[in-house]
């Protein structure tokens, strides 16, 4: 009835383990898991990363023609006017800072899962501060992809206007990027309040009976 | 860390305290394909915490430290999600119940843990496994009076439990 018999029963489970463990399945699981994780990172990557770089290039091919005169040379292309070149060093800065931005969040989100923890109360705090971190990123999503949409939309028109496409085609276009913005920025905000809000509020709640003696 | 030198670490750790694991499994999740997928969260964790370890505190308070943050963390996803949760096919567990054990008392003693919520779950498995109040309120980040107080007050509640049922409290 003692606390010290519950003692000894739970120390008698020190000689027979509870489980067997198949080790072969475990050692396959974790390597699938962990190849699934990096796998996902690496297709981020590719995607942020790829995309930036493709549009770059694709810039720089435009302007690099241009200027050794060979848009003007080719039959239904029309050298590029100076505000179209003003433009187009416009679009690639707007990627440039997208993939910048994107390149730091990481960095710091790295650098927050490297600090050292030494207690639970700590780890908790640590999730605590990343799952406001990335609310309140998710939050502005659509401040942040203003600057690759912007610069998509200015190349896109530029890119039609040297090739002679019909500004009717160009407007469904730009309409389908302010939808894709719009769609993506209300997808992140159901991310928010289905599954963020409700985490960091349970986080809380685990925190605060931590550190309450009375709870 | 080279991932030679990780699998070696994991591998020792994971034969010398597997037990510790075990406990915690049974302690966070009730259902035989719950504490397969919770062994794996903590195995993973376990795995992905070994480059990170400095050696400022024992193997076992470390590993206890990752098994019940993840089974913290796994108890809430579980909430949100048991509505959407797969079993896992029979044939293909991970964790085999040893069937010869049988112990009404201990899995009395399991149950009571089991209805504790998830910080006096932690706090009640460190006290059993004989971790002094200082060496849990440095685990948990709590003062060890604090740790007094929380494990009276458990002590007490387990004790009068025990009490209540005669058939299996202890």
């Amino acid at each position: 009835m003692e606390f010290e018999d519950m003692q000894v029963v739970w120390n008698s489970q020190h000689d027979k383990p509870l489980y067997g463990v198949d080790e072969v399945a475990l050692h396959k699981i974790l390597r699938s898991k962990s190849q699934r994780f990096h796998r996902l990172i690496y297709w981020q990557h590719i995607q942020t990363y790829g995309s930036s770089a493709f549009m770059l290039m694709a810039i720089a091919a435009i302007l690099l023609a241009n200027v050794s005169g060979l848009l003007g040379k080719v039959d239904l292309l029309r050298a590029l006017a100076g505000w179209e070149i003003v433009a187009l060093l416009v679009a690639m800065v707007a990627w440039l800072q997208f993939s910048l931005s994107v390149y730091l969040g990481q960095k710091q989100q790295k650098s927050r899962e490297r600090s050292d923890t030494q207690s639970l109360l700590e780890d908790l705090d640590r999730e605590i501060k990343h799952t406001t971190y990335q609310i309140r990123t998710r939050k502005h999503i659509l401040m942040g992809f203003i600057p690759p949409y912007f610069g998509t939309g200015l190349f896109i028109s530029i890119v039609f206007g040297v090739t002679g496409v019909s500004n009717w085609i160009l407007s469904p276009v730009i309409v389908g990027l302010i939808l894709g913005l719009i769609l993506e920025s209300r997808s992140q905000r159901r991310l928010i309040e289905r599954e963020m809000v409700p985490r960091l509020s349970e986080l809380e709640i685990l925190r605060d009976k931590l550190a309450d003696p009375q709870h | 860390m080279k991932p030679n030198e990780q699998k070696r670490i994991f591998e020792e750790w994971l034969t010398q305290h597997r037990g510790l694991l075990f406990k915690v499994v049974r302690a966070y999740a009730f259902k035989p394909h719950d504490q397969d997928d919770l062994f794996q969260e903590i195995t993973m964790q376990v795995w992905n915490s070994v480059p990170n370890y400095r050696g400022d505190s024992a193997v076992t308070t470390w590993i206890y430290r990752v098994a019940l943050y993840s089974a913290m963390a796994w108890s809430r996803k579980e909430r949100r999600h048991r509505e959407n949760h797969q079993a896992i096919n029979a044939d293909d567990r991970l964790l085999l119940q040893r069937s010869s054990i049988e112990n009404p008392q201990l899995d009395w003693l399991y149950e009571q843990i089991s209805q504790l919520d998830e910080i006096d779950r932690s706090l009640t498995l460190l006290m059993l496994d004989g971790f002094s109040y200082r060496e849990i309120g440095d685990t948990m980040g709590i003062s060890q009076s604090h740790v007094g107080v929380k494990l009276n007050r458990i002590k007490k509640r387990l004790i009068a439990q025990s009490k209540k049922e005669p058939k299996h409290g202890v």
